[in-house]
C-alpha cells in the first residue's frame, strides 16, 4: 500500500487540477481525497510536488535492439517484403535494454513499441510496462496496432535492393492493394466462403473490425493519400509523425483519426523534414483531434518527450492541454484507457511526480516514477 | 527609435527596467527615460541580446546532405583550413536560427579532423557572406571524438585515440615550417593557438578525452581551450577548472546521449556558478541539429540553476567573450550592434514565453 498526500493533482479527466492525496493498493489507485489515512501504508509526502499520470509515449522503438537507446531500430522491420504484417515487435525486443529504465528516469511508466517504417506493412506493435526483465511480463497488450509506413522510408529500402516499391506511388499502392485484397478476403470469410487461409490477411481482420487501430507513418502530401485509403476501408487510425499536418488540417479533423506528432529538432532538411511544423498540434487540438507527442526514441532520447511539450507549448499549444498529449490521449491509442493514462479510481497506480509543472515550467523535472504502486525511480528533491 | 519601458536583460547578468536607443543598426544608448526619436512601448516585454549558438557546422552543408563542406576527410590535420570557405548563407537562413531568437552563431568545421580549420562568428541570416560576417579565424576547431576514426579508419588512420593524440602532439610541437603558403598559414594558426591568441575549440565527448587533450597541452599555458559537445564535463569538473578551460554544451537530446553519459546538470550549473564560462550550441557528436534544442537544453540546466540569468549569459556574454568578438555582440549595451530578441515573458524560466521579433542589425528578421 501506498499513500500519496498533499500532492498537486492533475488527473487528466474533465476534473481541474486540485490537491489531494491518493491510496494504490495491489497496483491500482483504490482511493483519492483529502485527508486520506490507510493503516500499514508507506506515505509519500509530495506537498509543493505535481503529481501526474505515469507518461506514456505511444510511438517507441525501444528496446527493439540490444544495449543502449540507439539500436532501437535495428532489429525494428524485417526488410525482406515490403508487406509483413505478421512481423511482431515484440520478438525483437530485449527487455534487459537500459533504455527501458532510462524511460523510468523520464516519468514514462508504458511505451507503445511499434516496428519501423522501412516496410509498407511493418507489422504489429506492443504495449508495455517500462520495468521488468520479461518482455512478455512487461507486455501489457499484444498487437495492439497494425503499423504502416508511407513515404521516403519504404521505397528506400526497396529501392536499394531492385524490388517493389520504387517510389512514393509504388508505396501507397502496395497498401491500397493490401487492405483491398484483406476486405475481400474477410468478406468472404463472412459470406462462408470456403477460403484459404491468409495469415497477412488475418492481421488486417481486427484493425477492419475497428477493433485495432492501423498507425501509418506519413508526413505532408502522403497524407492525403493515408487519410483516402483508410477512410475508404473503414479503418480507425493514427497518423504517426505528421510533419506538414498544418497544410491538412481539415482533411484530418474531418477523417477523425489521431495523430501522434514527434519527432521535432531536426535541422530543416530535405523531403519529409522541410516542413516540422508542430503548431499544427495546437491547431488540430482545437479541431478536436486527438493529438499524441512522440520522440520516436531512438531518433530522441526518451528525456526529450519533456522537450517537446515545451516546444509545442512554445509553439501554440495550451501547457494544460499538452499533458493530455502524454497521458490520456496516447493511453486511448494504445487502446488502455481503461488503466492508463489518467488519475482515477480502479486505474493503475503509474504516476511521474514532478517538481515544476511540465510544459509550464522551463526546468520542471521527474522527482519520483511510480508503477503500479512501487516507487520505480527517485530521484533527489 | 526607443524602446521603452522593456525589461532589460543585459547578458552579464544584470536586469533592469530601462530604455535602449537604436541607430543606424547600432544600440546608441541604453538606460531610464531615454528621449529623443521614435517610441515604442515595451511595457512588460523582455528584451535580451540576440542569441549566440557557440559552434555548430549548419549552412556549410546543403538541405539535401549532398554537399557536405564542414570537413575535409582527405586528411586529419588541417588547420590551415577556415570554415567561412564552406559556408552557404542562403543555406543557414533556411535553417531560420531566428526562429529560436539565435541571432549569430560561430560556424565551424564538424567532429571529424583532429585539427579541422578555423572557425568563425556569423549573423544568422543574409544572402551574402561578407554582410554576414562579424569576424573570422576567431578559434581553431578539433576533436578527439569517434567520428575522427569512424572517418579515417580506412584512409589510414588515425584509428585509434593514441594515434590522435600523437596528432595533436606532433601539429603543436612542430618549429619547422616551410615557406610554402600552406605551412605559412599553418604557422600562423598554430602560433596563435599556441600563444592564445586563438582560442581552441575541442570536440570531446566524454572525460578521458578531456583528460586526454589536457595532458597533451600542458606545455603551452597560454593556450586558451573551450571544449565542445562535452558531455562529461561533470566529470572532469576539477582538471576544467584547473585549465581554467571553457565549456560548450553540446545537444544532450539526441537519442542515447543522456543514457550514454549521465550527464549530472546539477553539477554543470555548480561549475557555471563558481566561474567556469559555458556556452550552448545545437551541436551534436555526428551532426548540427534543429534550433529549438537550444532552448531544450536551457530547460535541463534549468532543472539545477538557481538564476537563469545565468543561462542567458550562456547565450549572449560569455560566447561573445570567448569567441573575441564582444566588441560587436553579446550585450544590451551602447556601441554594440543592435541585435536583440522580444518575449513577452521570460523564455529561460516559462515554456510558453513567445518570441514576438528578432532583430539582427536593427533590421528585423522576424516577428511572430
Amino acid at each position: 500500500m501506498l499513500l500519496l498526500k498533499n500532492a498537486t493533482i492533475y488527473p487528466q479527466t474533465d476534473e481541474a487540477p486540485f490537491v489531494g492525496d491518493v491510496l494504490c493498493e495491489n497496483g491500482k489507485i483504490t482511493k483519492i481525497g483529502e485527508n486520506l489515512a490507510a493503516e500499514g501504508a508507506e506515505v509519500l509526502d509530495l506537498t509543493g510536488l505535481n503529481l501526474l499520470p505515469g507518461l506514456v509515449d505511444s510511438h517507441s522503438h525501444a528496446g527493439l535492439g540490444p544495449d543502449g537507446e540507439a539500436t532501437g531500430l535495428l532489429y525494428g522491420t524485417d526488410t525482406a517484403h515490403p508487406v509483413s504484417p505478421e512481423m511482431e515487435a515484440i520478438y525483437s525486443a530485449d527487455p534487459l535494454n537500459p533504455v527501458f529504465h532510462y524511460a523510468l528516469e523520464n516519468g514514462i511508466t508504458t511505451l507503445g513499441v511499434i516496428p519501423g517504417s522501412s516496410d509498407v506493412i511493418d507489422g504489429t506493435g506492443f504495449a508495455a510496462r517500462t520495468w521488468g526483465d520479461n518482455i512478455f511480463e512487461m507486455c501489457l497488450k499484444r498487437n495492439m496496432c497494425l503499423k504502416l509506413s508511407l513515404g521516403e522510408n519504404p521505397k528506400g529500402m526497396f529501392q536499394n535492393q531492385g524490388m517493389e516499391p520504387d517510389s512514393r506511388m509504388g508505396v501507397t499502392f502496395i497498401l491500397e492493394e493490401y487492405f483491398a485484397n484483406a476486405k475481400a478476403y474477410l468478406d468472404a470469410k463472412e459470406r462462408g466462403e470456403q477460403v484459404e487461409c491468409n495469415e497477412q490477411y488475418e492481421v488486417a481482420i481486427p484493425v477492419l473490425k475497428k477493433e485495432i487501430p492501423a498507425r501509418i507513418h506519413c508526413t505532408h502530401n502522403d497524407m492525403a493519400a493515408a487519410i483516402q485509403c483508410l477512410t475508404k476501408y473503414g479503418v480507425r487510425f493514427t497518423i504517426e509523425h505528421a510533419w506538414g499536418a498544418g497544410n491538412y488540417l481539415d482533411e484530418i479533423a474531418e477523417s477523425g483519426c489521431g495523430i501522434v506528432y514527434g519527432p521535432i529538432g531536426g535541422r530543416k532538411s530535405f523531403f519529409e523534414s522541410r516542413f516540422v511544423d508542430v503548431s499544427a498540434v495546437a491547431k488540430l487540438d482545437a479541431l478536436g483531434t486527438e493529438c499524441c507527442l512522440t520522440v520516436d526514441s531512438p531518433l530522441e532520447g526518451l528525456d526529450a518527450l519533456l522537450s517537446h511539450m515545451e516546444q509545442a507549448v512554445r509553439e501554440g499549444a495550451d501547457p494544460l492541454r499538452v499533458l493530455k498529449m502524454v497521458t490520456i490521449h496516447p493511453a486511448r491509442v494504445l487502446g488502455l484507457q481503461d488503466r492508463l493514462g489518467s488519475i482515477e479510481v480502479n486505474k493503475d497506480a503509474n504516476f511521474a511526480v514532478f517538481k515544476g509543472l511540465p510544459g509550464t515550467d522551463m526546468g520542471a523535472r521527474v522527482v519520483y516514477t511510480i508503477g503500479e504502486g512501487d516507487i520505480k525511480y527517485q530521484a533527489g528533491v | 527609435m526607443i524602446l521603452k519601458n522593456a525589461i532589460i536583460h543585459v547578458g552579464n547578468g544584470e536586469v533592469f527596467l530601462g530604455d535602449m536607443k537604436i541607430a543606424d543598426g547600432k544600440i546608441e544608448e541604453i538606460g531610464k527615460s531615454l528621449s529623443g526619436g521614435g517610441m515604442r512601448d515595451m511595457t512588460g516585454k523582455d528584451i535580451f541580446p540576440g542569441f549566440i549558438d557557440s559552434g555548430n557546422f549548419l549552412g556549410t552543408q546543403d538541405m539535401a546532405y549532398f554537399a557536405k563542406d564542414y570537413n575535409e576527410n582527405s586528411n586529419p590535420v588541417t588547420p590551415y583550413l577556415d570554415i567561412w570557405h564552406s559556408l552557404d548563407p542562403d543555406e543557414l537562413s533556411f535553417q531560420k536560427l531566428y526562429q529560436a531568437g539565435i541571432t549569430s552563431m560561430v560556424v565551424t568545421p564538424g567532429n571529424e579532423g583532429v585539427l579541422g580549420g578555423t572557425c568563425a562568428v556569423v549573423k544568422t541570416v543574409g544572402k551574402n557572406v561578407n554582410k554576414i560576417t562579424v569576424r573570422r579565424d576567431v578559434a581553431l576547431k578539433g576533436s578527439f571524438t569517434s567520428e575522427v576514426i569512424r572517418i579515417f579508419k580506412g584512409k589510414g588512420g588515425p584509428k585509434t585515440p593514441m594515434s590522435m593524440a600523437n596528432l595533436l602532439r606532433e601539429a603543436l610541437a612542430r618549429t619547422e615550417y616551410g615557406a610554402d603558403y600552406r605551412s605559412q598559414r599553418t604557422r600562423e594558426v598554430m602560433d596563435a593557438v599556441r600563444s592564445g591568441r586563438m582560442p581552441l575549440l575541442f570536440a570531446c565527448e566524454n572525460a578521458p578525452e578531456m583528460e586526454r587533450l589536457f595532458e597533451i597541452t600542458k606545455p603551452y599555458p597560454d593556450m586558451k581551450i573551450i571544449l565542445t559537445l562535452s558531455y562529461e564535463a561533470d566529470r572532469a569538473c576539477d582538471s576544467i577548472k584547473e585549465r581554467n578551460a571553457a565549456v560548450v554544451l553540446g545537444d544532450t537530446s539526441r537519442s542515447s546521449v543522456q543514457l550514454a553519459h549521465k550527464i549530472d546538470f546539477s553539477k554543470l550549473t555548480a561549475m557555471a556558478e563558481s566561474g567556469t564560462k559555458f556556452g550552448l550550441t545545437v551541436l551534436g557528436p555526428d551532426m548540427s541539429w534543429g534550433s529549438e534544442m537550444l532552448f531544450w537544453n536551457v530547460s535541463k540546466l534549468m532543472q539545477t540553476c538557481k538564476n537563469s540569468e545565468t543561462i542567458v549569459s550562456m547565450l549572449t556574454a560569455n560566447p561573445a567573450e570567448l569567441f573575441g568578438v564582444s566588441d560587436r555582440i553579446g550585450l544590451l549595451k551602447a556601441g554594440l550592434d543592435a541585435d536583440y530578441v522580444v518575449y513577452d515573458g521570460n523564455p529561460m524560466e516559462k515554456c510558453g514565453a513567445k518570441l514576438l521579433e528578432t532583430v539582427i542589425g536593427g533590421e528585423t528578421v522576424y516577428q511572430a
